[in-house]
């Protein structure tokens, strides 16, 4: 509960790449009801999004986020050194810092984005992002720091993106612990939770190693986002506005050309939940 | 000794490190607490089903010194490292694997050939995944062999199977613990045995990486699974986790005698609570 006894209104982004820009409908939404979030908690891609919403980013800034996000040459980099490890690990040196694609155009849009100084003490309302322990497998909340490190960070694809250092921990993306981090927003007092969460895409077809293990990733973050939320459901239920947008087409994860389908589908879904969430909201 | 109570036992997914389930039968064994059914996923499949078909603790102890010597897992599947170098050339499908299977299925069907799951003593639950849908699957008729066969094809250690029309993978992957088939199968009391799978070892390898990531997301879902099953259960429910001071590695066969010690021990530990809800319940 705030201050003035209005209840404190949480918009949760779970994981799910280009995906996540489905947060800008709820947005819309949101704005055409002037309802305001109160606080923002995001995972991998949702990191992007929920931290542009706690900078208090219009929805129309946040189309324009996508494009400076999801450039077309952030795959664009090959980390060789990675490969050959990968490849020849007794002679280059296996270790824990694999990433295949170089990762400093994704660091540098981010920063673009929210600039490098900014921290997290700068949000206009409070900001949490999740990432992963890459040794132990276990949740990581950030909630201070340098605001543009903590997303490239929560969006650490492990292959893709290496894993990078914070606090003395290795960590990797948020979405192999807390794909959908709504214990995060009951923990900083929410009373309403709008969770927006993406089920990962199923390979149609396994026909390489590639596909093949991202078909296992794929399976288990499913299984996990499904466990997670039906205990939250259980143990939180009335407080929980789940959104889980459904895209018939494939969509892959720079296609930026998307984003405006994206977002329509975030909006439409938004619109099925805004009755119950204004009747929630009045009745707190 | 079980005051009518209907006792389910769940043995989780930890390949080599569910033999612990059997020194936890031995100490049931010995103070004449029957098992009601068995629900198991990956490796723990092995024990259960030999239990449920009726080997005595004993007999299963010595058949798995038969079975799982080093060798079974050791071999290499050498067409894996040329699909993984050249894909395009050494296709793909689903079935790709790093280690040969070919042993572990001929112990597999030596262990327990062509029974099926009406041959045994007490009802019998296998969980897999299904490998395209990513659903989790439990297999309760057919043959056991292959459902053991399926749960145990750890991704990219060994490859999924074809059961009727559904290609099955390791139960690790939808329910490395599956402890909400004995609250569906009317269980009262649930002992339930599960295994961590993160290891504290450096990674040498690419697959041991890839083996790690997947360890990770399966013990958080493992995690996600007790919190839902702590609140949602009905009936009781005993979580056992037992703790080893090395790692053991899926292959450590010969590591399994002070497994079963450390199973034993756990069950002495279980003891006094579970002979307190029995009572209780006459």
């Amino acid at each position: 509960m705030k201050k003035d006894g209005r209840p404190s209104l949480a918009l949760v982004i779970g994981s799910g790449g280009i995906k996540c820009a489905a947060a800008i409908g709820v947005l819309q939404v949101l704005e055409t009801e002037n309802i305001a979030i109160d606080m923002v908690v995001g995972c991998s891609g949702g990191a992007v999004y929920g931290a542009a919403i706690a900078q208090g980013f219009s929805a129309d800034q946040l189309v324009e986020t996508s494009a400076k996000a999801w450039t077309s040459d952030i795959t664009r980099r090959i980390n060789f050194s990675s490969l050959l490890k990968i490849i020849f690990p007794k002679r280059f040196g296996f270790d824990d810092e694999i990433g295949i694609i170089d990762d400093r155009i994704m660091a540098e849009n981010i920063e673009t984005i929210f600039g490098a100084k900014t921290t997290f003490a700068d949000t206009r309302v409070p900001f949490y992002c999740v990432a992963t322990d890459f040794h132990t497998g276990e949740p990581v909340v950030i909630s201070k720091g340098k605001l543009a490190k903590a997303i490239r960070i929560s969006s650490g694809i492990p292959i893709v993106f290496k894993p990078l250092e914070w606090e003395g921990k290795l960590l990797i993306d948020g979405a192999l612990s807390n794909p959908l981090p709504v214990d995060v927003a009951i923990k900083a007092g929410a009373d309403l939770i709008i969770a927006l969460g993406f089920e990962p895409p199923l390979e149609h077809s396994v026909n390489s190693p590639v596909n093949f293990a991202s078909q296992m990733f794929s399976i288990l973050e499913n299984q996990l986002l499904a466990k997670k939320f039906a205990f939250y459901n259980l143990a939180y239920h009335s407080e929980i506005i789940a959104i889980v947008p459904e895209f018939k087409e494939k969509i892959r994860c720079n296609d930026v050309s998307k984003v405006p389908f994206i977002v329509d589908q975030g909006r439409r879904e938004a619109e099925k939940h805004i009755h119950y969430l204004k009747q929630a909201l009045a009745m707190k | 000794m079980n005051n009518g109570k209907k006792i389910a036992l769940v043995i989780g997914w930890g390949s080599v490190k569910c033999a612990a389930a059997l020194g936890l039968l031995r100490v049931l064994k010995r103070e004449g607490i029957g098992i009601d059914m068995v629900i198991a996923s990956g490796g723990g499949s092995i024990f259960g089903a030999l239990f449920a078909l009726g080997y005595d603790v004993e007999e299963i102890v010595s058949m798995n010194q038969r079975l799982w010597t080093h060798e079974v897992t050791e071999k290499t599947n050498r067409l894996a490292i040329l699909q993984l170098i050249l894909p395009k050339i050494f296709k793909v499908g689903e079935y790709f694997n790093l280690r040969d299977d070919q042993l572990m299925n001929e112990r597999l069907f030596e262990a327990l050939g062509k029974q099926t799951f009406k041959d045994t003593t007490i009802p019998l639950f296998i969980s897999a995944t299904d490998y395209k849908t990513g659903k989790h699957i439990v297999i309760s008729q057919g043959s056991i062999y292959q459902a053991v066969r399926a749960t145990v094809a750890l991704p990219l250690v060994f490859p999924p199977i074809q059961v009727d029309n559904q290609l099955l993978a390791d139960g690790y992957l939808s329910e490395p613990l599956p402890i909400g088939v004995a609250i569906q199968e009317g269980a009262q009391i649930i002992i339930a045995m599960g295994f961590e799978s993160i290891s504290q070892e450096a990674r040498n390898s690419f697959s041991d990486y890839l083996l790690h990531l997947s360890g990770i997301l399966s013990n958080n879902l493992l995690q996600a699974s007790l919190s839902f099953y702590n609140l949602a259960h009905h009936s009781e429910l005993f979580i056992i986790f037992p703790q080893f001071e090395d790692d053991i590695h899926m292959f450590d066969t010969h590591k399994v005698p002070e497994i079963i010690q450390i199973g034993e021990a756990e069950g002495e530990k279980l003891l006094p609570k579970l002979k307190q809800k029995l009572e209780f319940s006459q």
